[in-house]
């Protein structure tokens, strides 16, 4: 049996059989991508899903920032309002940020470690198609009787429970379907990583975006577990009659914050170390060294992971907790810090004497490594348990996980699109036009976010469609900065749909030349089959991006 | 992971074969983990 340009699938069946069953590449029309088991097609279906959310999710940003750009109620109903914050921050959450890097895992994570392809790819494709059918779900709560959830992406109960409206159900098998998803991707990360590298590679030759990954995907069999867990009690509690977290009836409605955060802590890094992974991808690149401290990163990335699980109750300082609970809360956040420094020293250190150069990845790589950190700075004030007293559900806490979430999870996704999307489509985009939107967006979304530190420390509540004349003017600089940070994605669309449709030719396997690792020694664009046979170990050590010279 | 002494006696349809073995047992047991931890976090509230 040959085994040139075939599908992994395709393989698969045909070891249970006797006879040749193999294609020469996609299927034509749209059944291709409705039936493709191929991981580079599952990744761009992963990663324009992404940004049709990121889209969705970004227009009702929009809304929310219009009723905010002056006191009184202007354009909606605060019920309205509510569900608009929301379905913000569930879409982002669930359909933008976790979707776009299991879409950079799908198209990387096989070319990086040699592998054909993704272990499990049937599961694979099951894993993206649920999706559309899950947002869709979300999305149509906000057309039905009584309007969609406008409890907060927390979800807290009695809020979820006892007052919500009957969407919420929808709402509870929405969650349920985007975690089983997420669960399944994790799965089949896991297994491709621990079974399909190439033969030869050790984990420690491995780069350090599929290290991060595969710290991420254990995180997500940890964490999302726990999530369903909490919908399906809210799901008995809402029409079985349970009192999971009905005081009423026994329950606790504490506990349900427990649990959501015993979540909600871990789903942080699920959705910021795989971003860790692309910056320690793209820096050593154009700095032209060797990562600095590969061992190290590897090691505080792990480190991250397992304190992520017992640090959730700096969330709930303001519930009542005993002194000895705050204490330990406290310190285990701020033990965070370190790993999360050694990262910050390591890529610093990797520029530090570099022969540095700034095409757009590296922009958007330099900028998430400082204004990230501004988002640790502030979420070290927010783990202090007596000043979080004071910051707790203030815009201040707006603030910090925008920071981290779009100037470092978003912005690192931007990136790893300018990084690689030469090497998927064959073609390079506009620069000049990249770096404008570069400089566009990095100006815009520091007007958006950075006066909401302002608002939160002079004590602006958020979730609230209204708010006092002394916080009129921070807003109305906020709105105005969100207004055009919104507006640079039109710009970002054009750049990646001219790029795919009248891009200039690249025909370089190492579309960027100081680039090191596999997926740069494959022909460009990126064929449909890759890695019929496996990279020997010098490949792998040659094309290390820690050791060795760039 | 096969080793690189192993991987060469290996043809490539044996090799993707002990591949796709190891990939079904990992797939298996992170499935029960992901199984385990849902049912304990229910349990544990009862």
């Amino acid at each position: 049996m040959s085994t040139t340009t075939t599908d992994l699938q395709d393989e698969i069946d045909a070891l249970g059989k006797s006879h040749d069953n193999h294609h020469h590449g996609p299927e034509k029309g749209v059944m291709r991508w409705i039936k493709t088991t191929n991981h580079k097609d599952i990744g761009t279906l992963y990663l324009w899903f992404a940004f049709i959310m990121l889209l969705t999710g970004g227009a009702m940003a929009m809304v929310i920032r219009a009723e905010l750009f002056q006191p009184g109620l202007q354009l909606v109903e605060p019920q309205f309002f509510n569900q608009m914050t929301t379905l913000h921050g569930l879409i982002m959450v669930f359909g933008a940020i976790m979707p776009a890097f299991v879409g950079l895992a799908n198209w990387q994570i096989p070319l990086m470690i040699g592998a054909k392809d993704m272990a499990l790819p049937r599961m694979n494709n099951w894993s993206f198609w649920i999706l559309p059918f899950a947002g869709a779900m979300l999305l149509s709560t906000l057309f039905m009787k009584g309007g969609g959830p406008a409890f907060g992406w927390t979800f807290y109960a009695p809020l979820s429970t006892t007052f919500a409206p009957d969407s919420t159900d929808f709402f509870i098998f929405a969650i349920h379907m985007l975690g089983f998803s997420s669960i399944m991707g994790a799965i089949n990360v896991i297994a491709t990583i621990l079974n399909m590298r190439a033969p030869g590679m050790k984990l420690m030759d491995m780069p350090l975006f599929v290290w991060t990954w595969l710290i991420t995907a254990f995180l997500l069999i940890a964490a999302m577990p726990v999530l369903a867990g909490a919908v399906t009690m809210m799901l008995t509690d809402r029409n079985f009659g349970t009192s999971f977290f009905d005081a009423a009836g026994g329950g606790d409605p504490v506990m349900f914050q427990h649990i959501f955060w015993f979540f909600g802590h871990p789903e942080v890094y699920i959705m910021i170390l795989p971003a860790f992974g692309v910056v320690s991808q793209i820096i050593p690149t154009f700095a032209r060294k060797p990562l600095f401290g590969y061992s190290s990163m590897v090691y505080a990335t792990a480190s991250i992971a397992l304190l992520s699980f017992v640090v959730w109750a700096h969330h709930m300082f303001l519930t009542g907790m005993p002194v000895a609970g705050q204490m330990y809360f406290m310190y285990a956040t701020i033990m965070i810090s370190v790993p999360t420094g050694v990262k910050v020293f390591n890529w610093v250190t990797t520029m530090w004497r570099g022969s540095l150069s700034f095409e757009t990845p590296m922009l958007w790589a330099v900028a998430f490594v400082i204004l990230f950190t501004i988002g640790g700075f502030s979420g070290l004030m927010l783990g202090i348990a007596p000043a979080d007293i004071q910051y707790h559900d203030t815009y201040f806490v707006v603030a910090h996980f925008h920071y981290v979430l779009v100037t470092g999870a978003l912005f690192s996704i931007i990136a790893a699109v300018f990084y690689w999307l030469p090497k998927w489509c064959g073609r390079m985009y506009n620069q000049k036009l990249a770096k404008i939107h570069f400089w566009w967006a990095v100006i815009s979304v520091n007007i958006l976010f950075f006066p909401q530190h302002f608002l939160g420390l002079a004590g602006m509540p958020r979730r609230i469609p209204d708010y006092s004349l002394q916080f009129a003017d921070f807003n109305m600089i906020s709105s105005i900065g969100g207004f055009v940070f919104g507006a640079s994605f039109l710009l970002l669309t054009y750049i990646i749909v001219d790029c795919i449709r009248n891009g200039e030719r690249v025909k370089e396997p190492r579309v960027w030349p100081s680039a090191k690792g596999l997926e740069w020694t494959i022909p460009t664009p990126a064929p449909y089959h890759t890695f019929d046979k496996p990279p020997g170990k010098e490949l792998i050590l040659a094309e290390s991006s820690h050791t060795g010279a760039h | 992971m096969i080793s690189k002494e192993e991987a060469r006696f290996l043809s490539e349809e044996e090799l993707l074969k002990r591949q796709r073995k190891g990939a079904t047992l990992t797939a298996t047991i992170v499935a029960m983990i992901a199984f385990g931890i849902f049912f304990f976090t229910l349990y544990s509230n009862m």
